[in-house]
């Protein structure tokens, strides 16, 4: 039979028989996805590490991890922070600000909204029809080392009870407007503030870069929340690396001792830390830390590819032996077995390449590029995937033979009368 | 057309073996209408089964249209069944999930007859049979006697000299099986060669010999 007949009659087959070709299909697509996605996960973490090592080039031994209890964070600005980590080269803690802007809303009166609206127009977004407060995060440690006081002459230290109510102390321009035992609501989060002090009016802050003290503002409109370390999620230990490199960058400035002096003062009892380690100890480590891991990924996949690989040689072994009284009536109407086995393997292709297609597609919408497999520089997902491909054609082949061997055990005038392969 | 010398086929089990032809001699000429009869278990579909390269026979010999087929290879064995036999069984033995076109279709494919010209020549097939109307039904849809015209049909599109036909009457009312058998004349007179298996002497009364077999003897 022809190349086009055989095709013919394979496109009429697997549509008389498209129950088994949907199951295969949908099983083989789900397949596809979860092992391509399973070496993601292994790939993803093992390329970590390559691509650590290729950043740093010579500089392999200027590494370091900020961890807390929440979150964990690998950095990679080794050249900012190559000479300042060689020579602290010890766990340390640092302290953690930001500055940030709220909306707050209290029970003000319209008079006084309009008299802050006068007095500071900068802080009225006419949008949202709110007022946006200038905010400054900043960790007790580091408040009590800048030494902030409020309006009689106090240390200040404020609180959090860890249920959306936190103390604030307010900068003095503030102070017509809001009273100490006001509560203030962030509109966003919910969050209640109380007011616990009002600053003195010389208090300033170093806009930008604290340590340094340049670009000094008046704290006078600002609203000073506590940050709780012990609590830092990802956004906040992003932040502490960012302060981290603001202190580092002016390592070089008159105040290089102190600031060192003062981040190894604040290394006592927090969960934050910065642990200097060499590449190769990283390495070592990443691999301990995920050698079960990978250990798992394998397995998973392998358990995968084999299950899937059972499953498609039995739909594909019984969407042909349930059809034996059929090949009977093909073997008296003129097929021959090399038309069957054709048949078969056209099939089977054809389920292979529509598989592919159709998981090739869903991972492109389900964001192809966020589940990059990278090793050094380069991204090996089409590889990883035609890899993935390449078993499953394997298994349909070699499901084909299987196939066609057990309609072949039988003559034509047994499958007619359906005699059982 | 077809020669047989002393062909002899034995089922073979664990537990005991089976001759089901014991050393049959026949001789059918082009163009002849023979028909086979016997008791049932008597070796007739046999017979027909190993005439139509459906399963091997162990002994003898056997020419068919000028081909040895004892020690024929499978796979021109297949080739000799596809361009020279067709059937016509008792049950029409038509594909369930196949329409009725489909399934007359089917020896056209295996001839590589293209699209264009399978549809000719079925539509003028099926139009003298009269089931022109139906190719787009499924077998379970239409009436014992209309499958078995279909089964005709496929038999008659593949244009092969020899038609074996199994009990063909066996599911069929009289009246169907009247007019199945004008259908086999049809054939007889188109210069088909048939052999066809039957209990019953009024149908074996339309071919032009009948060949009795008896304990897988002929008789």
């Amino acid at each position: 039979m022809n190349l086009a007949n055989t095709i013919y009659y394979s496109i009429s087959h697997l549509y008389n028989k498209r129950n088994f070709f949907w199951i295969s299909l949908v099983i083989m697509v789900i397949g596809m996805i979860l092992i391509f996605n399973t070496f993601i996960v292994y790939f993803g973490a093992y390329s970590d590490i390559i691509r650590e090592r290729k950043l740093l080039g010579d500089s392999r031994d200027n590494l370091f991890k900020i961890k807390s209890t929440y979150y964990s964070l690998e950095f990679s600005y080794y050249d900012s922070y190559r000479n300042f980590l060689l020579k602290i080269k010890k766990d340390f803690d640092i302290g953690i600000y930001q500055v940030t802007g709220s909306s707050l809303s209290d029970n003000f009166d319209e008079k006084i909204i309009n008299e802050i609206k006068t007095q500071f127009p900068d802080m009225f977004d006419p949008l949202g029809n709110t007022m946006i407060f200038p905010i400054l995060r900043i960790d007790n440690n580091l408040i009590q080392m800048l030494c902030f006081q409020d309006e009689k002459g106090n240390k200040i230290e404020l609180q959090t009870d860890g249920k959306g109510r936190e103390e604030i102390a307010v900068g003095c321009e503030l102070k017509p407007y809001i009273k100490i035992g006001d509560e203030l609501i962030d509109s966003y989060s919910g969050t209640v503030y109380v007011v616990k002090y009002i600053l003195a009016d010389d208090q300033v802050w170093a806009d930008g870069e604290l340590l340094n003290n340049t670009n000094i503002v008046s704290l006078g409109n600002y609203i000073i929340t506590p940050f709780d370390l012990k609590k830092c999620d990802s956004y906040d230990c992003a932040s502490f690396a960012s302060n981290v490199f603001l202190c580092i960058n002016n390592d070089e400035t008159a105040f290089a001792d102190q600031k060192i002096e003062l981040i190894e003062k604040q290394a006592e009892q927090n969960d934050i830390f910065i642990d200097i380690c060499s590449m190769d100890e990283m390495e070592k480590n990443s691999l301990k830390d995920n050698n079960d891991e990978f250990k798992f990924c394998f397995l998973l996949a392998g358990i995968m590819i084999v299950t899937v690989a059972i499953i498609i040689i039995i739909l594909s072994v019984m969407s042909w032996v349930s059809d034996y009284h059929d090949i009977g009536i093909l073997y008296a109407n003129g097929f021959t077995d090399k038309d069957i086995f054709r048949i078969i393997r056209i099939e089977n292709t054809f389920k292979l390449l529509t598989s592919a297609v159709v998981s090739m597609a869903w991972i492109n919408i389900r964001n192809w590029d966020g589940l990059m497999i990278v090793y050094g520089n380069t991204a090996y997902n089409s590889v990883v995937y035609a890899g993935i491909v390449l078993v499953y054609f394997a298994v349909l082949f070699f499901s084909s033979v299987v196939s066609f061997v057990l309609i072949n055990r039988v003559s034509p005038c047994n499958l007619l009368k359906g005699e059982q392969l | 057309m077809i020669e047989i010398k002393g062909m002899k086929k034995i089922y073979r089990n664990t537990d005991f073996e089976l001759e089901a032809l014991k050393g049959i001699d026949i001789h059918i000429k082009k163009g002849e209408f023979v028909a086979v009869m016997g008791e049932s278990g008597s070796g007739k579909s046999t017979l027909l089964n190993c005439i139509g390269l459906m399963d091997f026979f162990d002994e003898g010999s056997y020419l068919l249209n000028g081909n040895q087929i004892k020690d024929i290879e499978k796979k021109h064995m297949t080739e000799l069944r596809k361009n020279t036999i067709s059937f016509i069984f008792q049950n029409y033995e038509l594909m369930r999930n196949y329409t009725l076109y489909e399934n007359i279709e089917i020896p056209l494919l295996a001839k590589n007859i293209k699209k264009k010209e399978r549809r000719e020549v079925i539509a003028d097939i099926t139009k003298k049979l009269g089931i022109e109307t139906l190719m787009k039904k499924y077998p379970y849809q239409i009436s014992g006697g209309q499958q078995q015209r279909v089964a005709i049909a496929r038999a008659i599109v593949a244009d092969n000299p020899v038609i074996l036909a199994d009990e063909p009457t066996g599911a069929l009312d009289s009246k169907n099986s009247e007019e199945l058998m004008n259908y086999m004349i049809l054939l007889k007179e188109m210069s088909k060669t048939i052999v066809m298996v039957t209990h019953d002497e009024k149908i074996a009364a339309y071919s032009d010999r009948v060949i009795y077999l008896e304990d897988g003897k002929i008789c």
